[in-house]
């Protein structure tokens, strides 16, 4: 009862009590940072007639945990779709959890390699536990199939003969945008938005980059705190107020549906151009925006549910009969994880015993039958070289809908 | 006039926004300044409030029964923590605040038990969908509503408070609950009261907040945090205080973050801890047992 009457020592004590509450808050990461327990490495089966053994790392609750389950429902259509077999090897199929931090993610990724034995990983959703993955199958030599985490680094610096993508890399979305944002939404005075972390740096980058060779050029460019921004009012009202003649935006989950609505109910939609990465306004986050995002295009697309290829029109006719979902670019990318280790094992005929052959095989599998229309794998970068496409959003039948409006061609991502 | 011209959307945002940190403060400053207790659980209120907006109010059509969820719900949440938190009140900030934060963790897990760990997001009602005009430029119907919401509120608790007698017996329970146990009054009640009615002005703060803020279960403890530099800054216990300092933080995110991106954090603290050198119980808390 002391600090009644004295407002100093109130203060002071109730300073204290939030220094305690910053004590407690550090405590989980700790945890979670000694949980790491050292594991033996031993033999695999290596024949080319015994069970294939395939893990798949992805996040099973939090807040990717959507992600999670389409990444597995695409790599399970590939499966079912192909006799449950890779490579003609039958596949036993483990399920990790990425959890919800790196540490979470290399202690799944551990287990799988050194008790469980896989051959293969496929999954991996967010970039930071992708980077945090990539030395532990590097040096394990163990493939990785990366198919969503998008950070540019893996196919460039910290690339590995054992870690690949089937998704892209932000670099090669942001670049593929920059032309067809100059020739379909405004020239110069572009200002780009996006969150402050590698990927949102990456793209805007390479965008930036991309559209200067276009021949525009960018005037400013703005960065939001990641994961933490609910109001994009102060960011928007700098960008009108800088006269800003368009706008190139990549956002994603919750921001993308604040931005989007923003960005129309603050007036900016009508008065400055904007397209964006595919992200902020594709079938993930449509059903929140509904009308808000009727008319919005967005770029750097590697897979749009509605393209009109004979492959796509089987794959969602298979993924919504065994779903009961439309497909979403993670369902595709990890279909083709599956179809990475199918393409590469029918090379080696079926062994992964031979790790220069395997490397080979995964470096150099030939075209991909994707859903995605034509696509390889660019063994530069170990990046798939494809298409990346335009969608604008329209309302059909009462529903909102992302149709295919533009090819902007085959990008790769670039060497160094 | 350029200047002013060419901020006044920011301006007015940053009211709107000081406006839910008021509702979040309120309850905070006065259940500090009456009963003692620092109470880290204030964010799960408001928390709740914002999903039972997803749940009923996400089709725009319900948002009547979400007010009355959120009402009733932070009402039997704070009477929980009154309840819970009692026996501490003696022992210390650093018991409360484990308590209480445990409480956080506690109900932010039932949070994401029944709705998930997702970003979900919320519409506007119909009624208040759409922009209008300020100083030229478009500028969103709600939260110009979030403004008035705000505004009744703080008129409210400022009527019953400094207006009413059962606001005088909470004042005098600030300033010397013993006396006031001694003339037979049941502090105990009133206390409860006091919280219940923070959790209720928080809980229906988290749903007014949910169409701006979004819904996520990260939402409650960035609210508090906030909350926790106006209550220091408007001085432990004072409702006028949260008032001004919750639109002086809400002015200082908004112009900052407007014009000095890269500051913008630094300018909040900052901005905390100027005050606090000039007037270290804050700008409208207690010196010596007196109000000013």
């Amino acid at each position: 009862m002391g600090t009644h009457g004295d407002g100093g020592v109130a203060r002071r004590q109730f300073l204290r009590g939030l220094g305690a509450t910053g004590a407690v808050l550090a405590l989980p990461s700790l945890a979670a940072a000694c949980g790491n327990s050292a594991a033996k490495s031993g033999g695999r089966s290596t024949g080319a007639t015994s069970t294939l053994k395939v893990g798949v790392l992805t996040p099973l609750g939090g807040v990717f945990e959507t992600v999670g389950k389409e990444m597995r429902n695409g790599f399970k259509l590939y499966l079912d779709t192909h006799g449950n077999k890779l490579g003609g090897r039958k596949v036993e199929v483990v399920t990790a959890d990425e959890g919800k931090a790196p540490a979470d993610a290399t202690q799944a990724g551990q287990r799988l390699i050194f008790s469980d034995k896989v051959d293969f990983v496929v999954g991996v959703v967010t970039s930071a536990d992708a980077v945090a993955l990539r030395d532990l199958f590097d040096q394990a030599k163990v493939p990785l199939i990366i198919s969503n985490a998008n950070v540019t680094a893996l196919s460039t610096t910290a690339k590995s003969p054992w870690v690949y993508r089937t998704s892209a890399s932000f670099q090669q979305q942001g670049a593929s945008a920059a032309k067809w944002f100059y020739d379909n939404v405004a020239k110069s005075d572009v200002w780009v938005m996006a969150d402050d972390f590698v990927g949102g740096h990456d793209i805007a980058g390479a965008f930036t980059k991309a559209f200067a060779d276009a021949g525009g050029k960018v005037a400013d460019s703005v960065f939001t705190p990641f994961q933490k921004t609910t109001d994009f009012q102060p960011y928007l009202t700098r960008v009108r107020n800088g006269g800003a003649k368009g706008v190139f935006a990549f956002f994603g989950g919750s921001e993308a549906i604040a931005f989007v609505k923003q960005y129309r109910s603050f007036g900016l939609f009508d008065t400055i151009p904007i397209a964006g990465q595919g992200s902020l306004a594709d079938s993930a986050v449509l059903p929140a925006e509904q009308d808000d995002a009727i008319g919005w295009r967005g770029t750097g697309n590697y897979y749009v549910p509605t393209l009109d290829n004979p492959t796509n029109a089987r794959f969602r006719e298979q993924y919504t009969g065994a779903f009961d979902e439309e497909p979403s670019y993670y369902a595709c990318s990890s279909y083709d994880a599956g179809q990475l280790i199918d393409l590469a094992l029918k090379k080696t005929g079926g062994k992964t015993s031979d790790a220069d052959a395997l490397v080979d095989a995964l470096e150099h599998p030939g075209e991909f039958d994707s859903p995605r229309g034509q696509m390889t794998m660019d063994a530069a970068t170990h990046n798939p070289a494809e298409h990346f496409y335009v969608y604008q959003d329209a309302k059909e039948n009462g529903k909102i809908v992302s149709k295919v409006i533009a090819d902007t061609g085959v990008f790769t991502q670039p060497t160094g | 006039m350029g200047w002013l011209d060419a901020n006044a959307v920011t301006l007015v945002n940053g009211v709107a926004e000081g406006m839910l940190l008021y509702m979040m403060a309120a309850g905070l400053t006065l259940i500090f300044g009456l009963m003692d207790v620092l109470n880290l659980a204030h964010g799960a209120f408001f928390l709740f409030g914002s999903y039972l907006a997803f749940q009923f109010g996400r089709h725009g059509n319900n948002w009547l029964v979400a007010f009355g969820a959120a009402v009733l719900v932070g009402a039997v949440l704070g009477a929980i923590l009154a309840v819970a938190t009692r026996p501490l009140a003696g022992r210390g900030h650093l018991d409360q605040a484990l308590l209480t934060f445990g409480a956080a963790f506690v109900l932010t897990g039932l949070a994401s038990a029944v709705w998930g760990y997702g970003f979900q997001s919320v519409s506007v009602p119909s009624a208040l969908a759409g922009s209008v005009s300020v100083a030229g430029h478009q500028y969103p119907t709600y939260r110009l509503a979030v403004i008035v919401a705000g505004l009744l509120v703080a008129v409210a608790l400022f009527v019953v408070i400094e207006r009413t007698s059962a606001g005088a017996i909470v004042r005098a329970a600030v300033a010397d609950r013993d006396i006031l146990a001694a003339m037979g009054v049941n502090v105990h009640l009133v206390m409860g009261l006091i919280f219940v009615v923070g959790a209720v002005v928080a809980s229906v703060g988290g749903m007014i907040g949910s169409p701006i803020l979004g819904v996520n279960t990260g939402v409650g403890d960035q609210v508090l945090l906030l909350a926790l530099v106006v209550v220091t800054i408007g001085g432990l216990g004072s409702l006028k205080g949260a008032l001004i300092g919750a639109l002086l933080i809400g002015e200082v995110q908004a112009i900052g973050t407007a014009l000095f991106p890269s500051f913008a954090a630094f300018l909040l603290f900052g901005a905390m801890a100027a005050i606090l050198v000039v007037r270290p119980q804050g700008l409208f808390g207690l010196v010596h047992g007196t109000r000013t």
